[in-house]
């Protein structure tokens, strides 16, 4: 098992969000947590990569304990999030925005650019502009080409197709399923578009206020009445 | 007397500017009001005063040394006290208060009230430049004010933990994504900081006497140059930095010496009345100059 987590809780101050949270992640498999607003999707990956600290619980990767290490730490280990809004920095020319990803690496680092040159053409052109004057299109392109730039094992997405259009919904989602199936990389997905995630995911999780409330193979929530229902809209 | 007063003026402006650019790391980009950071230039110039008066090293190694303490003061600041006052703006500005006064007294009782200067190493002769008396020692101090931005300006540009630096101020969490250690990185800062504040109390250390309230005028005229400039700005705090050197100067010679310490804070009411973010201020973000 690559992620697991056992019962975590924690939250912000004096609020809990998780409530004894327990999902895994499969080597090689398209994991999606879905659920409404306020469940602690986004709290569950900022926890996972050590932004949030761990009150109750643990997490385990790749078998070892890293609920108590700090986030660079953790990142080391192999672990890439892709935070929500993006969060690629702004006044740093894309070319630095890549460079960055690839912090902890020393070496191999200019072959890693120029294959994220040809994974999206866009970002060579754009290479010397601030990150801050691309597109949202292309802000999500690099933030994801920075997150590959890390050469993970597992990469978290906290809402990728937050703010683009719906061609552009439909490109990265299909992009997140080519990183997993082609790379070999496995994703832990949060995603309002329930739809569109559990089309793609293997494996899927249904949080409510901090907990999982429905678990299964992503094809069998989708035709889960109660699924449907409530976050597909049927 | 104007080339006379303009040069008097950049010598000062040196020194204020590297003032101001530690300042604009500790506060403009840690976020840390540091009411202190004029006690780390104060201390500068009483570590080259003690090597090279009192221990009688050779100028170049007192320097070196008083940098490499200004280095550890830095290190120690961050670790025991900005590092638990970091994220709240009122406690960091009390706290950083009570250690400028505890440093002054500390001066006071180590070097005693009366003033001293720092023995000058160069041997050489003056020399005029358009009609102005350029001594050596203001020579040294142009070029290597001039020689430390420049270096901390590739630092920060060209090597790796510069971009980290950079990264980290403009996006914290962003930068711990991809695994800088950002505790590292506030270690750096406040290093880089003190460093380039002690630096500037050695070098006007060698034209202007010591005494421990100086750090007060530094203070104030950092305050100054950081809010006209920008908070975050270097650019800003380079420029404004070196133009208030100048207007000091210019100001006292030709308008009265007696108010040479107001005209500063006439250029911050200025400016907040007619462009409050600062001259070089771009639209909110941080680490953008």
């Amino acid at each position: 098992m690559l992620l697991e987590l056992h019962e975590v809780c924690t939250g912000y101050g004096m609020v809990q969000v998780l409530n004894g949270l327990s999902l895994h992640v499969e080597e090689g498999k398209l994991v999606t947590i879905v659920g409404p607003n306020g469940a602690g999707k986004t709290t569950t990956l900022r926890t996972i990569c050590g932004l949030l600290p761990v009150t109750k619980g643990e997490i385990l990767f790749a078998g070892e304990r890293i609920d108590n290490l700090k986030s660079d730490k953790i990142v080391k280990m192999g672990i890439a999030h892709c935070p929500e809004g993006r969060q690629i920095w702004p006044n740093m020319t894309v070319m630095e925005n890549l460079e960055l990803g690839a912090f902890i690496h020393r070496s191999g680092v200019k072959a890693d650019i120029d294959r994220m040159f040809t994974l999206f053409p866009i970002l060579k052109e754009r290479k010397n502009q601030h990150a801050g004057s691309l597109s949202g299109g292309e802000q999500q392109s690099l933030a994801v080409a920075r997150a590959l730039m890390l050469r993970p094992k597992l990469i978290l997405f906290d809402e990728p197709s937050l703010g683009l259009s719906p061609k552009l919904i439909t490109e990265t989602l299909s992009l997140i399923k080519r990183i997993n199936q082609e790379e070999g990389i496995s994703v832990l997905l949060v995603e309002q578009n329930a739809r569109m995630a559990l089309k793609i995911a293997h494996e899927g999780y249904v949080l409510e206020k901090g907990v999982s409330v429905l678990e299964g193979k992503a094809s069998s929530l989708a035709n889960d009445d109660y699924v449907q229902k409530s976050y597909l809209g049927m | 007397m104007f080339s006379q007063l303009l040069l008097n003026g950049i010598v000062l402006g040196s020194g204020y500017a590297l003032i101001s650019v530690g300042h604009t790391i500790i506060f403009g980009l840690m976020r840390v009001s540091n009411f202190a950071h004029g006690e780390l230039y104060m201390l500068g110039a009483y570590l080259t005063y003690t090597f090279v008066n009192l221990l009688g090293l050779p100028f170049y190694a007192g320097l070196l040394l008083s940098l490499l303490g200004g280095a550890l003061l830095g290190y120690l600041l961050n670790r025991f006290v900005f590092r638990y006052v970091r994220d709240d703006s009122t406690v960091n500005g009390l706290v950083t208060i009570g250690l400028s006064i505890f440093l002054t007294n500390i001066a006071q009782y180590l070097w005693g009230a009366a003033p001293r200067s720092i023995h000058n190493p160069f041997a050489g002769d003056t020399i005029f430049v358009l009609g102005a008396a350029v001594t050596p020692a203001r020579f040294f101090i142009i070029f290597a004010s001039a020689a430390a931005i420049l270096l901390f300006h590739c630092l920060i540009k060209y090597t790796k933990i510069g971009k980290a630096f950079r990264a980290t101020f403009q996006k914290r969490e962003a930068a711990q994504l991809v695994g800088v250690d950002v505790e590292a990185i506030y270690s750096l800062s406040t290093i880089l900081g003190t460093v380039m504040a002690c630096l500037a109390g050695a070098l006007l250390g060698l034209v202007y006497s010591l005494e421990p309230a100086m750090g007060m005028k530094a203070i104030s005229v950092a305050w100054a140059v950081v809010v006209t400039g920008g908070a975050g700005n270097f650019v800003g705090a380079i420029s404004v930095g070196y133009f208030i050197g100048i207007v000091e100067s210019l100001g006292g010679g030709y308008i009265s010496s007696a108010y040479k310490d107001a005209f500063p804070f006439l250029m911050v009411v200025i400016v907040l009345l007619v462009k409050p973010n600062g001259i070089f201020a771009k639209s909110g973000s941080r680490m953008n100059g």
